[in-house]
């Protein structure tokens, strides 16, 4: 009886410690732009019954991702209808789609610099070509541990930038969230770029305003400045950034032109192999 | 007799022991006040502000609602500043017999501007829970400088009508503003620096 007593008391000891444990990141999950290797990426993957399993989905997913950030393309409308009862969202059409044969050449050229697993959840940090972590970089920490960024209230400005901040709630799986928290963080930056509203008001025995909002944008060279984690409020928030220069309106063109982003040209420089295309 | 004074003292009892028991508080409802910002609006000549709020149980929801009825509101105000401006020009410089002339002014202004907003972000952004709802506050800021320089490029395109704007006080009081903005732009590039 007692033994049995002892080995539920250290399992408890252990599910709490693994809890607790399980919620660390490492530094440069949190501050991703501070790191000397340009261009990285991260990719997230739920865990698997073999971890080799998870890695590699999580590294898929980082191709994946790194598509994604080189250029996309934002576009659709959305509309809403507001009235005495408040505002109603009537539908959506804003979809984001990417080039996928970047994915190929990522998948030749990325290598994985760091990995980390946490409760739910493995995260890979990609970069082209060799890339050298400090160990101060590696180092874990807690999202508590860390007061709460300015940034999550107050998006950073200057001239040459433009910032969006992303925030998703707790999905079972933390790769789901970590996802619609970066794709949240895109949508910003696509309707900072360009908005077009139209606004019909009706105003008889009841106001009533009818909203719609069309955004067309392709976004090039997008990178992840910050993360954070609110565990209080079970939220996750993404920072990004992309430079003016890189935000294009893609309403007027019947055939968008294909700019070439930065991390193409990085791609195309011949200095990783297989990078023809 | 008896009876009914015994009657009348009871209910006046329990009326005076009911009025005793106070209101309820509100459940479920955190009421925090609004942030500062919402109720005291900053000015800024090179930007339009539009404080907005509204509720989900989706948070990014309550912020998406809240950010479009804050663009909304951007473009009202910007609306009502070039209808002055298109207003001012007429009076000044509109020749009522080159309609032509001033229908082409009118069209600039309203391609350059209408409400396709370029560089609207939300500045300050906070919520809290209220009841099973969130409550998002945001405040949406829209640089006018970078809307003013691109009505100016318009402007330009059309040479002759460049050249009757140019004569006019509203081109002055639009030129000045530019002058202000690409002076902000200048320190901005100068002092760069994030603060997050």
């Amino acid at each position: 009886m007692f033994n049995l007593t002892k080995n539920i008391v250290v399992a408890l000891l252990l599910l709490l410690w693994g809890v607790a444990h399980a919620q660390e990141y490492p530094l440069w999950f949190y501050n991703q732009s501070a790191l000397s290797c340009s261009n990285t990426v991260v990719g997230y993957a739920a865990p698997s019954f073999l971890a080799d399993s998870a890695a590699s989905y999580a590294r898929q997913n980082g191709y994946e991702n790194f598509a994604r950030f080189a250029s996309t393309d934002i576009s659709g409308n959305e509309t809403y209808w507001n009235s005495e009862i408040g505002m109603i969202w009537l539908q959506s059409t804003v979809a984001e789609s990417f080039d996928s044969t970047r994915v190929a050449t990522a998948a030749r050229t990325f290598t994985p610099v760091d990995t980390f697993v946490v409760e739910k959840m493995i995260g890979v940090l990609l970069a082209p070509g060799q890339c050298q972590l400090s160990q101060s970089f590696r180092a874990l920490q807690y999202p508590h541990e860390i007061s709460k960024p300015l940034w999550t209230v107050q998006a950073p400005s200057d001239a040459a930038n433009y910032y969006a901040v992303g925030r998703s709630p707790t999905y079972y799986y933390e790769a789901s969230s970590w996802q619609e928290a970066e794709q949240k963080a895109r949508l910003a930056l696509a309707r900072q770029v360009y908005t077009k509203i139209e606004t019909l008001q009706k105003i008889s025995y009841a106001s009533q305003e009818i909203t719609r909002e069309e955004v067309a944008v392709r976004l090039h060279d997008v990178e992840v400045v910050s993360r954070w984690r609110d565990l209080k409020d079970r939220f996750f928030y993404v920072l990004l950034r992309m430079r003016k220069v890189n935000g294009m309106i893609t309403e007027s063109l019947a055939e968008p032109k294909r700019a070439v982003s930065q991390q193409d040209s990085i791609l195309s420089a011949g200095q990783y192999e297989g990078t023809g295309r | 007799m008896r009876s009914l004074t015994v009657m009348l003292v009871f209910s006046a009892l329990t009326l005076s022991f009911m009025s005793c028991g106070g209101s309820k508080p509100l459940t479920n409802t955190n009421i925090d006040p609004m942030p500062e910002w919402f109720t005291n609006v900053p000015q800024d000549p090179n930007f339009l502000f539009a404080p907005s709020t509204d509720t989900s149980p989706d948070l990014n929801l309550a912020i998406q609602k809240a950010m479009v009825k804050g663009r909304a509101e951007i473009g009202r105000q910007y609306e009502v500043k070039v209808e002055g401006l298109t207003k001012s020009f007429m009076e000044e410089v509109g020749n009522p017999d080159e309609p032509e002339m001033n229908q082409m002014f009118s069209q600039t202004i309203q391609t350059v501007v209408s409400t396709q907003l370029r560089g609207s972000r939300a500045k300050k952004t906070t919520y809290v829970k209220d009841g099973n709802n969130y409550r998002a506050y945001v405040l949406v800021e829209y640089p006018i400088g970078a809307a003013n320089q691109a009505f100016m490029e318009a402007l330009k395109a059309n040479e002759s009508m460049y050249t009757r704007f140019r004569a006019s006080k509203a081109f002055e009081e639009m030129d000045d503003e530019v002058k202000k903005y690409e002076e902000w732009k200048e320190k901005q590039r100068e002092g760069a620096k994030t603060n997050y």
